[in-house]
């Protein structure tokens, strides 16, 4: 892809962006107003419905931003150390909802061990968070992700019968087809953080680090 | 939140806006509205929303930028940091949501500096403003200190450096950050289920502040409390937290009946309970109970899973206990008083630590402005109410109790003070204690403050423990209201405490609709309503270590005189009592007594011979020097009942503190006693004896001293006190052998030979006969014939009145057939022939020969005596010549007499009353004249009234020296039995 075509890829996705968010703030504002006005739990539970949804769509906004950002040569993005074991308890905490949502269990095999990179923290973290939501999109109803850390990485397996592998081969014109994953993909590229997927006994498996 | 508070955030918002574009106003806008909405309603919601635009389309117009250091300066001002950290959180919040909403993610950032920069102005520390930012934010992975962040989940998330409580029922989880330096908590709920924060809703995603007593519900069920929270980010080691239970404890008075049934409770470190119930439902027992003063009848008390009949010692040095009465000195200062006891209960600090401790702690309790202020009685007041009880409390809490007892903290306070106070009892359970507090009837702010209440009706019954918005939904619910969980209002949070003891006093009505006295649940029916939760068992069971190092008992000695030597000298009134009633005394007393004589020119003149009253000035003053040192004694350690009662827990030397009020009014005696006597020697112009009078006037000071402190041991009220020192000190006026002679005394308590029994129990009396016999003997006169005189006195007696009176009966003897009365005067007879040192027994009288043997050889000892007594006469007249050669002349010698001798003294020495020389009494013949010229026989030291000398062994002793070594030897155990608290214990031996 050449300069120009990544310029107005850029362009695109900051739009995108733009534009998701002048659609959002009309919709988050009354939300929170009317989490502060109603107390019928019928009301409250559709709220919570369009919040998961809401939610969603401010991951889109945010993550079109983000990688405008990453993809815009000009952008200077700043690195910082970042613990790669920490910030994936930080993602499985913020999930919760999606979690309970999707009847997802993660396990996570607890270490003292961290995985110390220099990156920048905020996209890393919404790439642990897209690696998380990948698999959940792909896992049936009370299916386990595991999570261990092992030889300074990473490695998030379940048994998905390897759909989360699959997503990452559909490509168009190299670029895949859903933007989290290119957003993925490419954080881990910018800042040299080796990831790998393989499918082993029906299981996809991710490790980075 | 206050007007100015909302004020300034809205203006805070339109000065960010302001600086920024037309996106950010939108956003601003709505942000408002969502805020103010969730805080009060939508109407004002509303209302702030279109303030913030009218404030912004003000200063757009003008081109004028807000004065935002202004409006902090204000803010600083005027509110406490709590409530800039709220300020901090809702801009932070803006910020966040417009960062969301944001598309352009530099704008966003200068957003976050002029938040930042506001923080500044605000006065936030930096790491504060850090917490804050990733709280709002959710970016928790951004702070690297978490030591202030809390995840509550059904799993422990694994997240380094959180704290983690584990709440296995929860679908959601919650965060809560706590900020050390306003002591606030703030968090959110992820999730969808129905929580409620004290009955109202929380909404996801939502920062709500987490108020001390505050309870987050899950379906109605209790799933979080305040208590639990703070204590985690407290930290409270194991190792230094303590969980007290109570077991079912049963206590009964036995005289009143009254007592406590079946209460049980646990409460650990951190937490504040209030302890409530009407008048005599067993508060104070109950606190009595938890201090150790008290012993339960049945049931137990446990510290750590220490039992406290096992190591009840041990316990104590742990509790810390703040009586409803002030336990201050009233003339040390605010900082005296603290010091003091730091002094006390730290010896591991040198005194300059000490200083610095104390200033810390008063500078903690907002006291260090009145440091150097007289803490005042309660009358006085230079100090408020409020400042004595922080005052009460800081003096507990210096020595660091883990568990910390305060009775009725809020009595008699206004309500502002009363807040305060509770407000830093709280403070000291977020410190790490656990707070006990005795309340009757608290205001609805201080009721949210307590974690736990424990409410106790009628009869001692426990009736609930627990959450104090769950005790009102627990009255409620059995009052049978309809809206039972409404507990606090909606916008305002106000709870109503008063309505628990509205549902428990509760009367039924009869079936005329009238309002009866039987109440409509009783207290067993109410306590049966609730039951308690049992805790378990402690693994192990270990009581913290005591942090107090108490000091040594003669550093306690030091520090206890030092106290009292402050206090008194800066008691005015004590101060004039203490050194004008002496002068006053001496004064009223020497000048009555100085009576003088009608002179030859019509005049008058004293004459210190003539002076009849010396007697009764030695007396009154001997009995005012009791009066005087038992007086200001007597309330010494009533008046410190408070204190001491404060310090028992201290378990400090009671010696040392017996002995400091020793040493100190032992000081004082000293001075009142010399100016005492060197103001009245000198009006009566007492020549020769000044240092002798001192010295009888110094042990009978000393003594009334011993004697009060005694009496202040025995009686609790200072009335009774004060009414039983005349009661001691009206006997020792008849006992001092001059009002009611000893001869003259009820037979069964006289002694015809020597001073009764009742005598020699009598300090008067001793020291009555010291002051005299000294005058009489030791005088510039009479020292030089006295010896001379004496001789002369027992020749004459003896040859002209005892002999003569033998005599007498021998001829009764020899005339008389009846036996019984012949043995009478046998023994008369032998008792009379004893004192001359004849030997003879009975039988030998019966025998004429052996009678004339005796009449003869009495005839020859009285020729003897007359012969020995005209040389004691002449020898008396050389010495009287050699004395006018001496001083020039007889009118010289006149005047000296005059001067230095005494009528009244003569008259009671020599007993010129007495008519007859020898009396019979019983089988005895007593010489009832010139005692001070006759020899006491005993070998034991006893004697008849006004000896000479006194004898024990074969050694004599001038009768002064002697009495004033029994009146040190009855010192002595008197001071003993005061150090020793003897009586005290006898009588609760007694009572038992």
């Amino acid at each position: 892809m050449n300069q120009q075509d990544i310029s107005a890829q850029v362009e695109l996705l900051r739009r995108i962006g733009f534009e998701s968010r002048t659609l959002l703030n009309g919709i988050t504002g009354p939300i929170h107003l009317l989490r502060s006005m109603i107390s019928d739990p019928a009301l409250l539970e559709t709220l919570h419905i369009l919040d998961l949804s809401t939610v969603r769509f401010e991951k889109f906004s945010l993550r079109s931003q983000l990688l405008a950002n990453l993809l815009n040569p000009a952008s200077t993005l700043h690195s910082e150390t970042c613990d790669l074991a920490d910030l994936v308890n930080h993602a499985v905490l913020e999930l919760n909802d999606f979690i309970n949502f999707y009847g997802i269990t993660i396990s996570i095999a607890h270490s003292t061990v961290s995985l110390i990179v220099d990156a920048n923290r905020d996209l890393v973290y919404q790439s642990v968070m897209i690696s998380f939501e990948q698999f959940m999109g792909v896992l049936e109803t009370g299916s386990t992700i595991n999570v261990n850390i092992e030889n300074n990485h990473i490695r998030i397996s379940a048994p998905d019968k390897g759909f989360f592998a699959q997503k990452f081969e559909q490509t168009t014109d190299n670029w895949s087809n859903d933007l989290d994953i290119v957003l993925l993909k490419k954080t881990f590229e910018k800042f040299n953080i080796h990831f790998s997927i393989n499918v082993i006994d029906s299981s996809s498996i991710l490790t980075f680090g | 939140m206050n007007e100015l508070l909302v004020k300034s955030q809205v203006t805070l918002f339109a000065h960010i806006v302001v600086q920024s574009d037309n996106s950010i106003q939108r956003l601003s806008e709505i942000y408002t509205e969502i805020l103010f909405t969730k805080l009060v309603n939508s109407r004002v919601g509303k209302q702030q929303k279109n303030e913030l635009k009218e404030i912004v389309r003000k200063h757009r117009s003008n081109q004028k930028p807000i004065d935002i250091d202004k409006i902090c300066q204000d803010i600083n001002k005027n509110s406490p940091i709590h409530h800039r950290l709220i300020l901090l959180i809702n801009l932070l919040e803006f910020g966040f949501f417009a960062q969301k909403n944001d598309i352009l993610l530099t704008q966003a950032n200068n957003l976050s500096e002029q938040i930042k920069s506001i923080s500044e102005l605000l006065r936030i520390p930096h790491q504060t403003f850090s917490l804050c930012s990733s709280f709002v934010s959710g970016k928790l992975f951004e702070t690297d200190d978490r030591s202030g962040i809390l995840i509550v989940k059904s799993k422990n998330p694994g997240i380094r450096g959180v704290h983690f409580v584990e709440r296995g029922s929860l679908e959601g989880y919650f965060i809560f950050a706590y900020f050390k330096q306003t002591n606030s908590i703030f968090f959110k709920y992820f999730g969808k289920e129905p929580i409620q924060l004290n009955s109202k809703p929380v909404h996801p995603k939502t920062i709500y502040a987490f108020y001390s007593g505050s309870v987050l519900t899950l379906n109605g069920k209790p799933l979080l409390y305040y208590s639990r929270v703070i204590g985690q980010f407290k930290g409270l080691a194991e190792h230094e937290s303590i969980t007290l239970s109570l077991k079912n404890i049963q206590f009964q008075y036995s005289k009143s009946g009254f007592g406590l049934h079946h209460v049980c409770f646990t409460a650990s470190s951190g937490e504040i309970i209030g302890v409530m119930g009407g008048s005599g439902v067993g508060k104070s027992t109950l606190f009595n109970l938890v201090n150790g003063t008290l012993k339960p009848l049945e049931g137990q008390i446990l510290l750590n899973g220490v039992s406290y009949s096992d190591n009840l010692p041990a316990i104590q040095k742990l509790i810390g206990y703040v009586p409803q009465d002030d336990s201050l000195f009233e003339n040390l200062t605010v900082f005296e008083n603290l010091y003091f006891t730091a002094r006390l209960a730290l010896s591991n600090l040198s005194p300059e630590q000490t200083a610095e401790l104390v200033n810390a702690r008063l500078a903690e309790f907002g006291l260090y402005h009145i440091r150097n202020l007289r803490v005042g009685s309660s009358i006085s007041r230079n100090i408020s109410g409020g400042q004595r009880k922080r005052l009460n409390i800081v003096t507990e809490i210096i020595r660091e109790p883990k568990l910390l007892l305060v009775d009725e903290p809020t009595s008699g306070l206004s309500s502002a003070d009363s807040l305060r106070v509770m407000s830093l009892l709280k403070e000291q359970a977020l410190a790490g204690r656990l707070v006990l507090v005795n309340i009757h009837q608290p205001s609805a702010e201080i009721y949210r403050l307590f974690d736990k209440i424990l409410v106790l009706d009628q009869g001692g019954y426990m009736v609930f423990y627990g959450n104090p918005l769950e005790a009102l939904k627990h009255f409620r619910l059995l009052a049978g209201h309809i809206d039972a969980e409404e507990v606090e209002c909606t916008t305002c949070r106000n709870v109503k405490p008063d309505e628990i003891f509205d549902i428990i006093e509760e009367k039924q009505v009869d079936e005329f609709g009238q309002i009866t006295e039987i109440r409509k649940i009783s207290p067993v029916e109410l306590s049966s309503h609730f039951t308690p939760d049992l805790s378990p068992e402690l693994e192990h069971a270990s009581l913290p270590g005591v942090i107090s190092k108490k000091a040594s008992p003669l550093r306690q000695l030091e520090v206890y005189i030092k106290r009292l030597t402050l206090s008194k000298l800066r008691d005015v009134e004590f101060f004039i009592f203490a050194f004008a009633i002496p002068v006053l005394l001496a004064g009223v007393i020497a000048v009555f007594s100085k009576y003088s004589y009608p002179s030859q020119d019509g005049g008058y003149i004293y004459i210190f011979y003539e002076n009849y009253n010396i007697p009764i000035f030695f007396l009154t003053s001997i009995i005012a020097s009791l009066f005087l040192g038992m007086i200001v004694t007597s309330d010494s350690i009533i008046r410190d009942a408070n204190v001491n009662k404060r310090e028992a827990l201290l378990f400090l030397s009671q010696k040392a503190y017996f002995n400091s009020k020793v040493f100190f009014y032992f000081g004082l005696t000293i001075i009142q006693s010399f100016i005492y006597t060197a103001i009245s020697v000198y009006i009566l112009q007492l020549k020769g004896m000044f240092l002798q009078t001192w010295g009888v006037m110094l042990i009978m000071g000393f003594l009334g001293n011993v004697v009060g402190l005694m009496v202040s041991t025995l009686f609790k009220s200072l009335s009774a006190a004060y009414l039983i020192v005349p009661f001691l000190v009206i006997p020792q006026i008849i006992l001092s052998g001059i009002t009611i002679p000893f001869d003259r005394m009820n037979r069964h308590l006289s002694n015809p030979e020597y001073v009764p029994l009742i005598g020699l129990i009598s300090p008067s009396m001793w020291g009555m006969e010291a002051l005299l016999v000294y005058q009489f003997v030791n005088n510039d006169y009479e020292k030089h014939f006295f010896m001379v005189d004496m001789t002369e006195s027992q020749n004459r007696i003896n040859s002209q009145y005892l002999i003569p009176k033998i005599f007498q009966l021998i001829q009764d003897l020899q005339k008389n057939p009846d036996e019984n009365i012949r043995l009478r005067y046998k023994k008369l007879i032998l008792h009379g022939v004893s004192q001359l040192n004849i030997p003879l027994s009975t039988d030998l009288l019966d025998r004429s020969s052996e009678v004339r043997k005796l009449e003869i050889l009495l005839n020859e000892l009285q020729q003897k005596l007359q012969r020995q007594y005209s040389k004691a006469l002449r020898d008396r007249d050389a010495i009287g010549n050699q004395l006018v050669s001496k001083l020039g002349g007889y009118d010289s010698l006149l005047h000296l007499k005059q001067q230095c001798t005494n009528k009244g003294v003569e008259d009671l020495t020599l007993s010129r009353k007495n008519i007859v020389a020898i009396q019979v009494v019983e089988n005895k013949l007593v010489q009832t004249i010139d005692p001070v010229f006759k020899m006491p026989t005993s070998k034991w030291g006893r004697s008849h009234f006004l000896a000479p000398y006194k004898r024990i062994g074969n050694m004599w002793f001038s009768t002064y020296t002697f009495n004033v070594f029994v009146l040190g030897m009855l010192l002595c155990i008197a001071y003993i039995l005061f150090l020793f608290n003897i009586f005290p214990r006898l009588l609760s031996r007694l009572a038992r």
